[in-house]
């Protein structure tokens, strides 16, 4: 887990490094939605997002961050998602060689995304019946080649990329009352609760888990990370 | 923080798609499959929904649309134990089944004495007041059965 304090991420920065890259993806007024709960629902569609999620800024944000010699050596990633995509649009884009770990079980659908979005620059290693025995091969691969680990979300430069989402929000609609934000690895609603706290204090936000893969909920139980028996893997 | 059902968030991208265009993962429709949990907080309010992302496998869809029935209460499966003696499973058609009762799935379980032993059914309805009567007409005509949706090893194990 990392330790960070809310004056340590410089979100702006951040957001001026990524303008390049990232599409300002538009903050949508719902109309059906905001007369069924009687407010003003607004999506932020990150689905339209390069790469088709938020994932990007972080991994952008992180892997440009590096050094001259660090980017030489390339970076190693271990995702079946998402994050593996941002990794790869990222090196592309960048120039720098990347070595993705997906898990052996992965749909072919999203190993190809990969390739396409990472093109020469990344080279694909399958492994692993689980996502954990995989990041396993891509921790010990950064290790062996020197190479940079890019993870997914405990990072203050992938906190901070992600938290540009809230400043893209802030800037559209300065007047808001809640902000509702998928939990996952806790990434995003890191980098967007810091940035709310200190431009919009009055915005409270609300994570969301599904039923079956509760960790973040557990982890604030608990007051530290937990580990969970048994979890679903739909979301 | 809030935790929606699996259900729900299949519910949520099916509608996003069907209403809006909007292709949701999973996680991209959680934030709006919470909306209805915090109703009462969101009167009058401005509220964002972060959609975080859109990459959603076609292939999934038939896996989502089964979780989004079952959650709305529009979809059930059970084991019924049919009298031995011929006849019993058309009673069951006509006299159980409603008008707009669909029977989507029908399966005798045993490998060996097929036909007598018992048999999985699934069924989908219009709206859970179908199932309700569904359920009482079962009830009055004496039918032997087990309704499993509810339960977790028999569901992951026989559907």
């Amino acid at each position: 887990m990392v330790n960070i304090t809310l004056n340590q991420l410089d979100i702006s920065a951040a957001a001026e490094v990524l303008q390049k890259v990232v599409i300002k993806t538009p903050l949508q007024y719902h109309r059906k939605l905001s007369e069924k709960l009687g407010c003003d629902l607004y999506l932020k569609r990150e689905d339209l997002q390069t790469v088709r999620s938020y994932k990007i800024r972080g991994a952008y944000n992180l892997i440009q961050s590096l050094s001259a010699n660090q980017r030489k050596n390339g970076v190693v990633c271990a995702s079946a998602g998402n994050h593996a995509q941002g990794v790869a649009f990222s090196c592309r884009e960048l120039s720098i060689q990347g070595v993705i770990y997906m898990p052996a079980i992965t749909p072919k659908q999203k190993i190809n995304q990969v390739r396409m979005f990472g093109g020469e620059n990344v080279e694909i290693i399958l492994i692993g019946d689980t996502f954990d025995e995989c990041q396993y091969h891509a921790l010990l691969h950064a290790k062996n080649h020197k190479m940079e680990f890019i993870p997914p979300f405990d990072h203050l430069k992938i906190i901070e990329g992600q938290g540009t989402v809230a400043k893209e929000i802030l800037a559209d609609q300065p007047d808001i009352d809640f902000v509702i934000v998928p939990v996952g690895g806790g990434g995003l609603c890191a980098g967007v609760s810091s940035y709310l706290k200190t431009f919009s204090p009055k915005t409270k936000i609300i994570g969301v888990e599904p039923l079956g893969a509760p960790s973040m909920t557990e982890a604030l139980k608990a007051g530290q990370p937990v580990v969970l028996d048994k979890i679903s893997k739909f979301c | 923080m809030l935790l929606v059902p699996e259900g729900k968030v299949s519910s949520t991208i099916l509608q996003l798609y069907t209403e809006d265009a909007i292709v949701a993962e999973p996680a991209g429709a959680l934030s709006i499959a919470a909306l209805e949990q915090m109703a009462d907080q969101l009167k009058g309010k401005t509220v964002v929904c972060v959609i975080s992302g859109g990459n959603n496998d076609i292939d999934r869809m038939q896996e989502i649309k089964e979780r989004s029935l079952l959650h709305e209460g529009l979809k059930h499966y059970f084991i019924v134990r049919f009298a031995q003696r011929p006849g019993a499973l058309k009673e069951f058609v006509n006299h159980i089944l409603g008008p707009d009762d669909d029977i989507v799935r029908f399966e005798f379980i045993q490998k060996h004495n097929k036909e007598t032993g018992p048999a999985l059914i699934g069924i989908e309805v219009k709206n859970e007041t179908d199932f309700h009567l569904f359920v009482s007409r079962m009830n009055s005509e004496k039918i032997n059965y087990t309704l499993i949706n509810q339960n977790e090893n028999l569901f992951e194990y026989l559907v």
